[in-house]
């Protein structure tokens, strides 16, 4: 799991995006929503295939025809491979299989108990049990344990060389990380021993049970819950006793992988709006102090005019341009106004678009400040259209990495 | 839309990361107390509270004023948790031995729908309260927050009698009250938070509550350039122009083109999938933080007029 990793580390010592693709086992994208975490991890992954690395993207949320792209109509909870044909048509050779799969977290917890339950009763019991049922419904709370499921068995599998996994947005995020440590936590045998301790398993299936000694916390937990709410739990907790090893294991296991830098990488994605770089720093921050490698920094839907300056009479395009705006408007019909419009419109998206452009360079700046010399920022610029197809994809991967070919 | 806003006591906000959930909430809140009323802007268990970019001051638990008519909360789970406890049980030393009992602490993160119905409990309390006309909440993004809506479907279910099936049965019935209540849907024009609001929108329906006041079409660019500039444009682009500015140019024109017609694409599949339109919110341009809810709390007073 651990065999020693090719050096391939730029100047400096500093970890690049390309170092992390060429030699972890696990990419973790991160960053608050809608900044093309989901974009950037199939990205990442189709540059591993093309670099001759088997990679799985685990994606939460594809668009469709992002799915449909990858030529996934229904992407499910099986991993499923991209057609070559996909690679082929688009001009590019991957020189490795390439799968992709989105995450279902009902059907993970159900196949999760199934495999850890030792027999067909403990199964049952754990599947119709109501507190059950309500927590694999609840799929904002489940998602995140889930995850790490899914993760620690495809890490295992030895199917792949790299696993890229997308993740929800930044808040969830953070009980991501958390929640493989809080369910270990929360498996803990001492404190299951004296939740059951009033209950015992006889008599829970009798009549409902009577509190024995019963402690303060217990009786006070009745008084607010509701003692039926707390048979109920019980029981939960009962049907799954069997399964607290299992459970503790994987979970345990996640979390040393999460923070296992020879491993792993954290790779935080964001835009350059105020509030996605305001996150980015925060995440950092998280991440640091969880001890789980990042370092690696997305700047997604950069502006690409920040160049632009208006010269001293205040234009951005200049006279030859405007004329042969002018020109082609005429040249079509328009009047000498409609062409005068016509140029002026062009210049003033181009003037509007600068500023906002200008504001994207000075807060990457500022992130590049916050982050830290060893960190490694790669931008991407926002392309004119939304990005659901292949070679969509791939233009993203040039951006991601300028210095390699397809 | 103002004048509906105002006849609110509750008012949630929900959609995709991003699509401008803070911003509008400190909006409406701008524009509430411009009309006399007093608010309360509360997020609700934020790690990192989205009002003090806006207003300058970190958001606690316990109320705070920020502006004429204005005081912001965030309601975090422990605030939530002691509060809930401290109407339950008198003694407050007896309170605090049940926050710190790591047992309990256990129970709470073990029980689907605990954390939910706590938080939603003080927002309750807060209506219940009348200290303020309006409380606007500043949700999490929408699949969690439509996961706190439907923990009070799961409280009647789990529990037949007891405590907490009372404590649900009053939160459902102020969250479901058409008059007082309801939810606003944001969404931005992109397919990804179009599909989301969509997809609310059906659960909620499904669930029943809160009342659905109406989606909103945040940045939305505007109509499209004419027919006849966007084909001058295209021959622009065609013929590769000499200038290099020139070039740039029609490629931010096509920029705005494209936002501009995923924007009516948007409005149309929303219009669909909902029956009716949704109501636009323009983008505007330049500013942070507070200069936009600024912005945007002038165009709310504008347009409900
Ligand atoms: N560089 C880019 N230029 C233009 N559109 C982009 C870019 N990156 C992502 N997008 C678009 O932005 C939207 C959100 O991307 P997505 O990957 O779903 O974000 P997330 O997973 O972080 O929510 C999608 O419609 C996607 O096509
Ligand atoms: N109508 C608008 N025009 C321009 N910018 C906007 C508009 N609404 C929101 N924004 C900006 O979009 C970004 C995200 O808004 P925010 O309210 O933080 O979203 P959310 O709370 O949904 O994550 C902020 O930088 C905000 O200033
Ligand atoms: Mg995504
Ligand atoms: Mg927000």
């Amino acid at each position: 799991m651990s065999a020693p990793m090719p050096d391939s580390r730029g100047r400096r010592g500093v970890e690049s995006l390309e170092d992390a693709v060429r030699t972890r086992r696990l990419i973790v994208c991160v960053g608050s929503g809608g900044v093309g975490k989901t974009t950037t991890a199939a990205a990442l992954g189709i540059r591993a295939a093309l670099l001759g690395r088997r990679a799985l993207v685990i994606t939460i949320d594809p668009a469709r025809r992002l799915a449909n792209s990858l030529g996934l109509s229904e992407l499910g909870n099986e991993e499923k491979e991209i057609p070559a044909s996909k690679f082929h048509d688009a001009g590019v050779l991957a020189r490795a299989p390439l799968r992709a799969m989105m995450l279902d977290t009902r059907k993970t917890f159900d196949e999760l108990i199934l495999r850890l339950a030792p027999d067909e009763a403990a199964r049952r019991r754990i599947l119709e049990n109501r507190v059950y049922r309500q927590l694999a419904d609840n799929l904002a709370a489940s998602q995140e344990y889930m995850a790490s499921e899914k993760l620690w068995d495809v890490y295992h599998s030895g199917a792949y060389d790299l696993i890229v996994l997308d993740t929800p947005p930044m808040k969830n995020a953070l009980d991501f990380l958390e929640a493989s440590g809080r369910l270990t936590r929360f498996l803990d045998d001492k404190i299951m021993k004296w939740f059951l301790s009033p209950y015992d398993e006889g008599r829970v299936f009798g009549k409902r049970i009577v509190l024995g000694t019963g402690s303060i916390v217990f009786r006070l937990l009745s008084s607010i819950f509701g003692r039926e709410f707390l048979d109920e739990l019980s029981e939960f907790f009962l049907a799954f006793k069997d399964l607290y090893r299992g459970f503790r294991d994987r979970s345990e296991g996640v979390a040393r992988l999460l923070r296992d830098p020879a491993t792993t990488r954290f790779v935080v994605v964001c835009s350059p709006e105020e509030a996605s770089m305001d996150d980015a720093v925060f995440f950092t921050g998280q991440l640091r102090e969880r001890g789980m490698p990042g370092g690696l920094f997305i700047v997604n839907q950069v502006g690409r005019y920040g160049e632009v300056e208006a010269d001293s009479r205040g234009h951005v395009v200049d006279a030859a341009g405007r004329a042969e705006a002018v020109a082609v408007a005429e040249g079509d019909g328009a009047s000498p106004a409609e062409a005068a419009r016509f140029a002026l419109d062009l210049e003033r998206a181009l003037a509007d678009a600068a500023v906002r452009s200008r504001d994207d360079s000075r807060r990457i700046a500022s992130l590049a400040r916050a982050a830290g010399p060893r960190a490694a920022i790669q931008e991407v610029p926002r392309l004119p259209s939304e990005v659901f197809d292949f070679s969509g994809l791939l233009e993203i991967d040039r951006h991601l990495f300028p210095g390699l070919r397809s | 839309m103002l004048d509906t806003f105002e006849k609110r006591r509750l008012i949630f906000v929900t959609g995709k990361g991003g699509t401008g959930k803070s911003t509008f909430t400190s909006a409406l809140g701008l524009a509430l107390a411009g009309r006399g009323r007093s608010v309360l802007l509360a997020e609700v268990d934020s790690a990192r509270p989205a009002l003090e970019s806006v207003f300058g001051r970190r958001p606690e638990f316990q109320p705070s004023p920020v502006a004429p008519g204005i005081e912001i909360a965030n309601i975090d789970f422990l605030g939530a948790l002691h509060a809930y406890l401290a109407e339950v049980v008198p003694v407050e030393r007896v309170v605090q031995l049940i926050l710190k009992n790591r047992i309990v602490q256990y129970f709470l993160q073990a029980t689907p729908g605990a954390r939910e119905l706590v938080l939603l409990s003080r927002i309750h309390a807060l209506v219940r309260g009348g200290r303020y006309d309006t409380l606007v909440v500043d949700l999490p993004a929408s699949g969690h927050a439509y996961a706190l809506f439907k923990t009070l479907e799961s409280v009647r279910r789990l529990f037949q009698v007891g405590p907490l099936r009372k404590r649900g049965e009053e939160i459902s019935e102020t969250i479901s009250d058409p008059h007082g209540t309801s939810l606003v849907l944001l969404t931005i024009p992109e397919e990804m938070s179009v599909n989301e609001v969509l997809e609310t929108a059906r659960h909620i329906g499904r669930l029943g509550f809160p009342p659905i006041e109406g989606i909103l079409l945040n940045r939305d660019p505007g109509p499209r350039p004419s027919p006849r500039e966007r084909r001058w444009l295209q021959a622009v682009r065609e013929r590769g122009p000499r200038s290099a500015r020139l070039a740039l140019a029609a490629d931010a024109l096509g920029d705005l083109d494209a936002a501009a017609q995923r924007a009516e694409v948007a409005r149309r599949r929303i219009e669909e999938e909902t029956g009716r339109a949704p109501l636009s919110v323009p983008l505007l341009s330049g500013g942070e933080g507070l200069e936009t809810a600024r912005h945007l709390a002038g165009w709310l007073q504008g347009e409900g007029s």
